[in-house]
C-alpha cells in the first residue's frame, strides 16, 4: 500500500476516533443529566475532551478527513463550551457551597 | 509502439483498472454515508438534553432568580407562620430539566430551645410551584385550609371555634416540670411593646399585626385571608430576614413589599390562600403596627399565670416539651 493512502486512512480513522470519542462523552453526559447516574466518565470528562479536540484538530489537516475533523472539533468545543456555562451559572444560581 | 501508441495503451490500462475497482469504491462510499447520517442524527439528538440544562440554568441566573424564588418562600414562611424559622445549614437546592427543588427545614421556639417543626419539599417548574410537600413533626397543627373563624389567633371583635376554658384546664394540668406554646389572642389592639412589656419571664415569639382585614378575616373582594405577622425576639441566624434588624417592624413591613410583585408565588407556598398584601400594606402605612394576638413561649406555670392578665382573650395551647428552661 502506498504510504499517501495510509496516511489518509490513518487522518480518517482518527476524524471518526473523535466523533466517537465526542458523542461517547455526549452520552455519558446525558446519562448523568438525566438520572443523576455518576458515570466513570464524569470525573474524567476533561479527558475525553482533550482526546475529542486532539483527534479533531489532526484530522483537520488533512483534505478528505476535514469534515470528520471539523465535526469532532464542534462536539469537543460544544462540550467545553458546556462545562464552563454550567460552571459559571452554577455560581450564579446557587448561593450554597 | 511509439510514445503515442504507448500513451493510448496505458489510459487503457488505467480505465480497465478504475473499473474494476468502482464498485469497491461505491461501496465505500455508501457504507461511509450510512455512518455519517447515523452519527449526525445521534449528535443531534444527543444535544438537546445539555442544551436545555443551559437554558434552564441561564432562567434560573438571569431569568425568574433562585435567590429570588428562595427568598420569596422563606419570607413568606416567616411572616405566615407563627412562630417559625428556617436554618440556613438545612437548605438544600437542586436543579433538574426545567425545574427547581427546595427542601428545608422549619423550626419553632418551644421554651428555650428549637425543635423541628416541618420539612419542605417544593419543586418549581420555572418560577411555577408544581410541588409543595410538607412532613409536620409536630403535635398540634395549625389549621390547613383557613375559613373566618378557624384561626388560632383572633381579633377582639372576631368568634373561635375552639373552647378558650378547655385550653386553661389543659394547661393547668400540665407537669410544672414542662414548657409550652401558647397562642394568645387579646382584648384589644395593642402595640407589641405594650404586649411584651405585660407578660415578664416568657418569650413573645411572634405578634400577629392587624390590618384591617381581621375583624371578619376578609378582605374587600370577599377572599377569606389569614394572620401576618412577624418575629419579635432578635434573631441572629444567617438565614433571617431580621439578622440585624433594627426594627422588626419595619422590616416586617419592607418584607411585605418586596414579597408583593411575587404574591402569587408567596401565595402557592404558604398554605394560607390569600394575603391581599396591597389591600394590608396600605393599612399598615396609614395606621401603623397594631397587635390583635401573640405567640409566646415558656414555662407553664408563666402561661398560666396569663389567665389573670386583663389583656388576654383567649389562648390556644401549641406544643409542649420537657423542661428546656434555662433563665
Amino acid at each position: 500500500m502506498e504510504l499517501a493512502t495510509v496516511k489518509q486512512r490513518v487522518f480518517l480513522w482518527m476524524g471518526w476516533l473523535s466523533i466517537i470519542t465526542g458523542l461517547i462523552s455526549l452520552v455519558f453526559l446525558n446519562l448523568s443529566l438525566l438520572w443523576g447516574l455518576n458515570v466513570p466518565i464524569g470525573s474524567n470528562i476533561s479527558l475525553w475532551l482533550c482526546i475529542t479536540l486532539a483527534f479533531g484538530i489532526i484530522s483537520t489537516i488533512n483534505k478528505n478527513s476535514r469534515s470528520l475533523g471539523l465535526w469532532g472539533l464542534s462536539l469537543g468545543i460544544y462540550l467545553g463550551f458546556f462545562l464552563i456555562v454550567m460552571f459559571m451559572l452554577s455560581w450564579t444560581i446557587n448561593p450554597f457551597p | 509502439m511509439n510514445p503515442y501508441e504507448k500513451l493510448i495503451q496505458k489510459a487503457k490500462e488505467d480505465g480497465l483498472e478504475q473499473t474494476k475497482k468502482g464498485p469497491q469504491t461505491l461501496k465505500r462510499a455508501i457504507k461511509s454515508s450510512k455512518w455519517r447520517l447515523i452519527l449526525s442524527t445521534l449528535t443531534v439528538l444527543l444535544l438537546i438534553v445539555p442544551t436545555c440544562y443551559m437554558m434552564t440554568y441561564a432562567y434560573y441566573a438571569f431569568g425568574t432568580k433562585s435567590t429570588t424564588l428562595m427568598d420569596v418562600t422563606s419570607k413568606t414562611l416567616y411572616i405566615t407562620e407563627p412562630n417559625t424559622t428556617l436554618e440556613e445549614m438545612e437548605f438544600d437546592m437542586n436543579f433538574s430539566l426545567f425545574s427547581m427543588n427546595l427542601t428545608f427545614e422549619q423550626h419553632k421556639q418551644i421554651g428555650d430551645e428549637f425543635y423541628p417543626a416541618k420539612d419542605y419539599e417544593l419543586q418549581f417548574i420555572f418560577n411555577d410551584l408544581v410541588k409543595n410537600r410538607t412532613y409536620s413533626h409536630l403535635d398540634k397543627i395549625y389549621p390547613k385550609y383557613p375559613t373566618e373563624t378557624n384561626q388560632w389567633l383572633a381579633h377582639p371583635k372576631q368568634l373561635v371555634e375552639f373552647n378558650s376554658e378547655k385550653e386553661w384546664r389543659v394547661l393547668s394540668g400540665l407537669p410544672e416540670e414542662t414548657v409550652v406554646e401558647a397562642y394568645i389572642s387579646l382584648t384589644d389592639l395593642y402595640s407589641v411593646d405594650q404586649v411584651e412589656n405585660s407578660m415578664s419571664n416568657i418569650d413573645l415569639t411572634w405578634a400577629a399585626i392587624y390590618t384591617g382585614t381581621e375583624e371578619t378575616m376578609l378582605s374587600k373582594d370577599g377572599d377569606v385571608v389569614s394572620p401576618i405577622g412577624y418575629p419579635v425576639q432578635p434573631d441572629q441566624t444567617n438565614w433571617s430576614p431580621f439578622r440585624d434588624s433594627v426594627s422588626h417592624e419595619e422590616t416586617f413591613l419592607t418584607m411585605l413589599k418586596e414579597l408583593k410583585p411575587y404574591e402569587d408565588i408567596a401565595v402557592e407556598v404558604s398554605p394560607h390562600k390569600n394575603l391581599e398584601l396591597e389591600e394590608r400594606i396600605d393599612y399598615i402605612e396609614k395606621n401603623g403596627f397594631k397587635t390583635y394576638g401573640v405567640v409566646v413561649t415558656g414555662p407553664k406555670s408563666e402561661i398560666e399565670e396569663l389567665k389573670n392578665s386583663e389583656i388576654v382573650r383567649h389562648i390556644k395551647l401549641g406544643e409542649v416539651k420537657l423542661w428546656n428552661w434555662q433563665r
